[in-house]
């Protein structure tokens, strides 16, 4: 049955109106970052201006270690986005296909632990990191981020491999393959897509992490959020133009790939909702 | 002829990636002699950059020391981040950078005392450097650290607004009160300007505008002293203020880096803010208004005038050294080196507000700084806003909690006081 007209334009303006609403800010901080300094809170706004390069050769010129910064998140988000994924992947084998009550006990544990705020695991951790002279590396940022989307890269993973038929795990036992090899060359290469998911959620939730790079890092591993941070609390009057510039390179990459992976994105949410 | 294809195999994927990961966990070698220093950007900035040049570059040459900077962007992130380590067997800061409110009794004991080392190779002439604010870091008579950095509140206004709205400067508080209802108004495009616009999570700027009445919240021998009329008639004054819309509706909540905004727009014809302020103020690539923001003291009640020194609030930072840090001696040297009188000229002529009294007498700083010589004035009667006890966080809080209450005109001013008093004589 065809919709009515009205129920149409009324879905689209609803649309238009989430859109506007989510990328109205980020619009208006990339946009930002390119008018001079003195127009950006100029009011009334101004929306047609000659865009300048000066916020982002300011950038340049008196924050050098941002960029240094953003190799540290990329190096810290490339490996807890691996770390997280293969772990997963290979829990999320497991909860799918073995069954006993240690299993099930460890499920509940995963998500009982989610549900602490960082804060508190924070705390405790910090004088054990330093004794474990973890502290200021880029390992512990690792560790730490993959760590808290282990548990819900694991039932995405799960749900996953669960659409894969366990005739094929039988097709390959009785061709000579052992658990590992099953793992690795049927059910790795089939929730490709469900690892795509996990790594998007993994990927931008530790790009722009806070809480723990502030806790555990000084210089050698601090990340981009860090030195954004620095430049909102100059107390010396705080540079937006500059802060918008670095708040938009800090984005682009992020963006970027949320946009190339959006597609398993939603595969990877919505993985098991039609299981019967 | 066969050619085999590079392929990327899941094996040597995972081979790859735990070796990135496994490198990055080896910490980058510590290189040899280096001296950490802990705190804000600011310090950074002041010590290594601008006019002044590299005021660390001397002593790194004769040390033969780097210098790693740790730098944090919140003043609080700072001191609860210098806290944690502090309390650790041993940390790797060896310069940590503290401000004045957090050193407390508690605080101080976690720092090393200077006495020895002053006594062993001394900071060049020490008398210089303002004994009001060496004093506070004294704890049971052992100095614990080295005023370095001072930001002394002031009446900042906009000159051009003044002359617009065809209003005299004010000479008695009634005056500023009266200039402040008459230099709020609306523009022809709707842009609202506010006469008073100063950020109200600081007790310091409250104080700054009590300081006319000669209050205080608590002097410095620890007596709360709030609810006295000389604190009770000036927060009667801002309510007065606020009631008639000469401060913005969203007193409680607006942070400073909005009062700069505004104050570089013209949305706001004065504000309460350190002089050093005055320089993105009036920067011309900032301002709206480069050149035409100016800073005095704020003017006394006409009781007072002329009986009263106005007394401006101040805060500073200073430098300390960590009781569980490694290099002390050669930490020692370097707050040496910046204290010196060229180590201080040289942090002050890239912005530091300078904590020795000949500095503001250098006369190529003061014609660096338009401001120099009514700051170096007002640093003279200064004094910090509460005295240092182990509670005076929580204080603060409390006084900013009930000073609010009665801009806001939630409480008459006179009870939103007493109930300060109340609470806070309670954690003395």
């Amino acid at each position: 049955m065809r919709r009515p007209l009205y129920l149409k334009v009324l879905r689209g303006l609803a649309l238009l109106a989430i859109a506007f609403w989510s990328a109205f800010p980020i619009a208006l901080v990339v946009m930002s970052s390119f008018k001079p300094a003195r127009d950006i809170f100029v009011f009334p706004p101004t929306w047609a201006f000659a865009p300048t390069l000066q916020n982002y050769a300011g950038l340049w010129l008196r924050w050098p270690d941002f960029f240094r910064t953003l190799g540290n998140s990329l190096i810290v988000t490339l490996g807890a986005t691996a770390l997280a994924v293969i772990v997963s992947a290979m829990a999320g084998y497991v909860y799918s296909r073995k069954r006993n009550p240690y299993l099930a006990g460890s499920a509940f544990f995963m998500i009982f632990v989610r549900l602490f705020p960082p804060i508190v695991v924070t705390l405790p951790l910090f004088p054990l990191v330093n004794a474990l002279r973890l502290n200021d590396t880029h390992l512990i940022l690792v560790i730490l981020y993959a760590t808290f989307f282990v548990s819900m890269g694991t039932m995405i993973l799960k749900a996953f491999v669960d659409q894969i038929p366990r005739e094929l795990d039988e097709a390959a036992m009785v061709d000579g393959a052992g658990v590992w090899s099953v793992f690795w060359r049927v059910i790795l290469p089939l929730s490709a897509q469900g690892m795509i998911a996990v790594g998007v959620f993994v990927f931008v939730y530790a790009w722009n992490e806070f809480l723990f790079a502030f806790i555990f890092t000084t210089s050698t591993a601090k990340t981009a959020p860090l030195v954004l941070s620095e430049m909102t609390g100059a107390v010396d009057g705080v540079e937006w133009g500059v802060l918008f510039a670095a708040t938009t390179v800090q984005l682009v990459p992020v963006l970027l790939f949320v946009l190339l992976a959006q597609k398993y994105l939603i595969a990877g949410l919505t993985a098991g909702a039609t299981k019967g | 002829m066969n050619t085999v294809a590079p392929v990327l195999r899941r094996r040597s994927f995972l081979a790859g990636s735990a070796a990135i990961i496994a490198g990055s966990a080896l910490p980058a070698a510590a290189q040899a002699k280096t001296l950490t220093a802990f705190g804000h950007r600011v310090h950074q900035t002041v010590a290594t950059t601008g006019p002044g040049g590299d005021a660390t570059s001397a002593w790194r040459q004769a040390a033969g020391f780097d210098i790693n900077w740790v730098t944090l962007g919140d003043v609080n992130a700072i001191n609860e981040r210098l806290l944690r380590e502090l309390t650790l067997p041993e940390t790797s800061f060896d310069l940590a950078f503290l401000l004045n409110g957090r050193a407390v009794p508690r605080n101080l004991r976690l720092f090393e005392p200077l006495d020895a080392f002053q006594r062993e190779a001394p900071i060049e002439d020490f008398d210089d450097i303002s004994a009001g604010l060496v004093a506070p870091m004294r704890l049971d008579g052992a100095l614990h650290a080295i005023p370095m950095r001072h930001a002394t509140n002031a009446l900042v206004y906009n000159e051009a607004l003044f002359e617009e709205r065809g209003i005299k400067l004010p000479a008695n508080f009634e005056e500023f009160v009266d200039a402040a209802k008459k230099l709020t108004f609306t523009r022809p495009d709707g842009t609202q300007v506010y006469g008073l616009a100063f950020t109200a999570v600081f007790a310091s700027n409250f104080l700054s505008v009590a300081r006319a009445f000669d209050g205080d919240y608590m002097t410095g021998d620890m007596k709360v002293t709030c609810d006295l009329p000389s604190m009770v008639k000036p927060m009667e004054a801002l309510a007065e203020l606020f009631k008639a819309g000469a401060i913005p509706r969203n007193f409680a909540t607006v942070n400073n880096e909005e009062i700069t905004t505004w104050m570089q727009q013209g949305r706001a014809a004065m504000t309460i803010n350190p002089y050093a302020r005055l320089v993105s103020y009036n920067d011309p690539a900032l301002s709206r208004y480069p050149g035409k923001i100016k800073a005095s003291v704020m003017p006394m009640t006409a009781e007072l005038a002329g009986k009263t020194p106005y007394a401006s609030t101040t805060e500073y930072w200073s430098f300390a050294i960590p009781r569980n840090s490694k290099n002390k001696r050669a930490t020692w040297d370097l707050i040496r080196s910046l204290s010196s009188k060229a180590g201080t000229l040289a942090q002050a002529r890239n912005g530091n507000g300078p904590v020795r009294v000949s500095t503001y007498a250098d006369p190529a700083f003061a014609s660096m700084l338009p401001y120099a010589a009514a700051e170096a004035v007002a640093l003279r009667t200064a004094r910090i806003h509460l005295p240092a006890f182990d509670n005076q966080a929580r204080a603060h809080d409390v006084f900013v909690e009930e000073s609010q209450a009665a801009v806001l005109g939630m409480k008459p001013a006179a009870r939103a006081m007493e109930d300060a008093a109340k609470r806070v004589r309670a954690m003395l």
